[in-house]
């Protein structure tokens, strides 16, 4: 959530962001996500991603293939390779 | 060429805050300039009282670095009156920090 948080900042600071969900991160989207009523939903965060202006979620096709996701969901499953590609392309990456 | 840090995790969790430490004074020694360090999440427990800050205010002073504690992680931690040499602020300002900067490094 740490992560998502920092995106949303710098999406509202008017920067050009991706989100990457890497390995098990991506069963974040999965339905039927119990969390506590503590806790905020990360799923149903990034489903607000497009309201800081964030249009690009990238998925890790690793896991991907066992998760059944949430409807409505606009991501892009990327490999490895892919993933190398997005990281060089940006001009900063914060790790989380 | 300018730099940035971010770390995410305290000190009892992990020994990123010790990484970040040795590459602020090796970013210093090499003579580049270090702008700002945000302490996000859980490291910014390390403006509590119990925990040792003067290796982090002296390489503060070296480089005039700004030591950040995340804000909403300062009042999780019930962190009001940040101690010498630090500051709290908000994620905007990591934002900043990060588009002036060449490299912005995280540990965590």
């Amino acid at each position: 959530m740490a992560g998502l948080d920092a995106a949303m900042a710098a999406g509202a600071f008017g920067q050009d962001v991706s989100v990457l969900l890497r390995g098990t991160a991506v069963f974040e989207f999965a339905k039927g996500q119990c969390v506590p009523a503590t806790e905020r939903h990360v799923g149903k965060t990034l489903a607000s991603l497009p309201f800081y202006d964030i249009e690009s979620v990238y998925v890790d096709d690793t896991y991907w293939s066992q998760v059944n996701p949430i409807d409505d969901l606009d991501v892009t499953v990327i490999c490895p390779a892919g993933m190398g590609e997005l990281i060089a392309a940006a001009d900063h990456v914060l790790s989380f | 060429m300018k730099f940035s840090l971010v770390v995410v995790t305290s000190p009892e969790e992990s020994r990123a805050c010790h990484r970040a430490l040795r590459f602020a004074a090796a970013l210093n020694e090499a003579g580049h300039e270090l702008q700002q360090v945000f302490f996000y999440a859980n490291s910014a427990s390390i403006g509590l009282s119990h925990h040792e800050h003067t290796d982090w205010q002296n390489i503060a002073q070296a480089t005039q670095a700004e030591l950040i504690l995340c804000s909403a992680s300062a009042e999780h931690f019930g962190l009001e009156i940040p101690i010498a040499g630090f500051s709290i602020a908000g994620l905007g300002a990591m934002v900043e920090a990060g588009l002036s900067a060449d490299r912005v490094v995280t540990f965590g």
